[in-house]
C-alpha cells in the first residue's frame, strides 16, 4: 500500500462530505413531483422529489409542517416546490433536502391568478352588495347548473324532494372541471336567462350554480372570469354552490348568495313546504278567531244594551225622575214655606221691636213729662216757700234794722204777746206777759202791779 | 286585492297585513268581514300556489337538429 494515501475512517469521510455540502451548496429551492411520501406519528414527513431522470430524498420535520398554511397537496404525485437545506443524513450515508417551507407548483400559479382576477372583478364593482338580487320566497321551478352525473345532484334532488315534494327542477348538465367547463357552465346560465327567463312559459326563478368539493385546480372554472361574469349579468338570481371548501371561489363573490354545499343551496333556496302550509293554516285561524273575537265582543255589547235597565224597564228610569221631581218640588216647598216663616218671623220681630220701642219711647217721654212737671211743681212750691221765707227774715230784719243801733246802746223794746209794741202803761194790766227784746235776744217777764205814770211825763 | 296576478310573497304579506289589522281592533265589523273574506281568498291562493306545481325534474339535453331541448330527468342515472 502507498504510505501517501490518507485513509478516512466512514464517519470523517462523511463529516467532510456533509461540510462541502452544506457550505458548497446550503439552502436551495427546488421543484419537482413527490413521490414516496411517508407520513410519520412523530410529525415528520419523509419523500422522495423526483422529476423523469433524477430524484432526492426530502424531509418535512414536524415544526416546519405546522408552519405551513395548506398541506392538502402533499400527496404522491403532487408537483411541489420546495425550499431547503441540503445535508446529510450521516447514519445511512445519504444526502437529503430537510424542506424548511414546500407550496403546490401548481397552486402557487393559480393563485397569483386568482387574486389579480378577483381585484379586478372587485375593482369593477361585480361584488357590491347592491347588485345581489332578491331570491324568490316561493320558487315556482329551480334552475341548477352542475354535472348530471355524480352524488351532487342527486344529494341536492333529495333534499329538496324531502323539504318540497312537488318543486320542479330544471338541471343543465355541465362540465364541472377540465378543459371546456368554465364555458360549459357560462353558457348553461346564458341559456337559462335566455330561454326560463321571468314571465316565460319555462319560467326559472332562482338557479344553484355549483358543483361538489375538490382540490383548488378542480373548482378552477369557477374562479374563470367567464363564469363570473355570466353570474353577474344573469337576470334570474344565482346561489353558488362549489364545495366544502373554506375559501371563496369568484363565482360565490359575484352570486347572489353563497351555499357553501350544493346541498346547502338546496336547503337555501326554498323553506320547507310544511312551514309555508304551517304559516297559511297560523293565518287562517288567526283570521277565524279574529272574525269570531270580534262577533263575539259585538253580541256582548249588544247583549248588555239589550238588558240595559234604559230598554228592558223604562219605567223605571221615568219613576227614578218622577223621584226626582218629587224630591226637588218638596224642596221647592220647604224652601218656600221656610222662607217665608223667617220673613213673617222677622217682620213679627221687627214689628215687635217697633212696638217695643214705641212703648217704650212712650213711656221714657212719659216719664221725662212727669219727672220734668214733677220737678216743675216741686220748683214752684220751694221757691214760693223759700221766698216767703226771704221775705219775712226780710222784713224781720228790715223790722229790727231800725231800732237795733238803738238797743246796742242799751235800749229795749217790749212787746205784748200779741207781738205788739207796748208804748204805754196803758197797754199792759198786771200779770201780762210781755217780751222784752234786747240787744242780743229777748227777756219774757210778767208785769206784777199798776203801772205808775212819771211826772214830768206827759 | 286577491289579484290572481299576485305572487305567493305579496299575497303572504297581504295576508299579515289583513291579520295585522284585524288585531288593531279598530276595524269596523263590515270591513272586518271583508277583510276576512279577503283572507280567505288569499289563503285559497297560497295553498293552490303550494300544490299547484306537479313535480317535474327535467333536464336540458341537445336534440337530433343541436337545438337544446328538456327531457325528463331521473336521478337514478349517474
Amino acid at each position: 500500500m502507498d504510505e501517501t494515501v490518507q485513509i478516512f475512517s466512514i464517519s470523517a469521510l462523511t463529516r467532510k462530505i456533509k461540510g462541502v455540502l452544506t457550505t458548497e451548496i446550503g439552502q436551495v429551492w427546488v421543484e419537482g413531483e413527490i413521490s414516496n411520501l411517508k407520513q410519520y406519528s412523530s410529525g415528520h414527513t419523509y419523500f422522495v422529489l423526483k422529476d423523469q431522470t433524477a430524484q432526492l430524498n426530502a424531509v418535512l420535520f414536524a415544526n416546519a409542517r405546522s408552519a405551513l398554511v395548506h398541506t392538502d397537496f402533499l400527496k404522491d404525485g403532487q408537483r411541489v416546490r420546495a425550499a431547503g437545506m441540503i445535508s446529510v443524513f450521516e447514519t445511512r450515508g445519504q444526502y437529503q433536502l430537510v424542506v424548511r417551507t414546500i407550496e403546490s407548483a401548481g397552486i402557487g400559479a393559480l393563485m397569483e391568478l386568482y387574486e389579480a382576477l378577483k381585484k379586478k372583478l372587485r375593482d369593477e364593482g361585480l361584488f357590491e352588495n347592491i347588485h345581489k338580487k332578491p331570491l324568490p320566497l316561493l320558487p315556482q321551478r329551480i334552475g341548477v347548473v352542475t354535472s348530471p352525473t355524480g352524488a351532487v345532484i342527486h344529494d341536492m334532488l333529495n333534499v329538496l324532494e324531502r323539504r318540497f315534494p312537488n318543486m320542479q327542477v330544471l338541471l343543465l348538465p355541465v362540465k364541472v372541471q377540465g378543459e371546456g367547463a368554465a364555458e360549459s357552465i357560462a353558457r348553461a346560465i346564458e341559456w337559462l336567462n335566455l330561454n326560463c327567463a321571468p314571465g316565460s312559459p319555462r319560467a326559472v326563478d332562482v338557479m344553484i350554480v355549483g358543483r361538489g368539493g375538490g382540490s383548488l385546480e378542480d373548482l378552477w372554472a369557477f374562479n374563470e372570469e367567464i363564469v363570473a361574469r355570466a353570474v353577474f349579468a344573469s337576470r334570474i338570481p344565482v346561489i353558488s354552490a362549489v364545495g366544502h371548501e373554506v375559501d371563496f371561489t369568484l363565482t360565490d363573490f359575484v352570486a347572489d348568495l353563497r351555499a357553501p354545499t350544493p346541498s346547502a343551496a338546496a336547503e337555501l333556496v326554498v323553506l320547507p313546504k310544511s312551514e309555508f302550509e304551517g304559516r297559511i293554516a297560523q293565518r287562517s285561524a288567526d283570521l277565524r278567531r279574529l272574525l269570531l273575537q270580534q262577533h263575539k265582543l259585538l253580541a256582548q255589547r249588544l247583549a248588555q244594551l239589550t238588558s240595559a235597565a234604559v230598554l228592558k224597564r223604562p219605567e223605571q228610569v221615568v219613576e227614578k225622575y218622577a223621584q226626582k221631581v218629587d224630591y226637588l218640588e218638596m224642596r221647592l216647598q220647604h224652601a218656600v214655606v221656610q222662607r217665608t216663616a223667617a220673613a213673617r218671623l222677622r217682620a213679627e220681630q221687627l214689628f215687635s221691636r217697633m212696638g217695643l220701642v214705641r212703648e217704650r219711647r212712650v213711656a221714657e217721654l212719659r216719664a221725662r213729662l212727669a219727672g220734668g212737671r214733677q220737678r216743675m211743681g216741686m220748683g214752684a212750691a220751694t221757691l214760693l216757700a223759700h221766698s216767703k221765707g226771704r221775705v219775712e227774715t226780710l222784713r224781720r230784719q228790715l223790722m229790727l234794722l231800725g231800732p237795733l243801733k238803738v238797743l246796742e246802746r242799751g235800749y229795749s223794746l217790749t212787746r205784748g204777746a200779741d207781738g205788739a209794741l207796748i208804748r204805754s202803761v196803758d197797754d199792759v194790766a198786771p200779770g201780762a206777759a210781755v217780751l222784752t227784746q234786747v240787744v242780743d235776744g229777748v227777756i219774757h217777764s210778767k208785769v206784777d202791779k199798776n203801772c205808775e205814770r212819771s211826772a214830768g211825763d206827759e | 286585492m286577491s289579484d290572481k296576478k299576485m305572487s305567493f310573497e305579496e299575497s303572504l304579506k297581504r295576508l299579515d297585513k289583513i291579520v295585522q289589522e284585524m288585531e288593531s281592533g279598530e276595524m269596523e265589523l263590515d270591513a272586518m268581514i271583508s277583510a276576512f273574506e279577503e283572507g280567505q281568498l288569499l289563503l285559497k291562493a297560497c295553498t293552490a300556489k303550494l300544490n299547484e306545481v306537479e313535480k317535474k325534474i327535467e333536464k336540458v339535453v341537445k336534440g337530433a337538429d343541436g337545438e337544446l331541448t328538456t327531457a325528463p330527468f331521473e336521478s337514478a342515472e349517474q
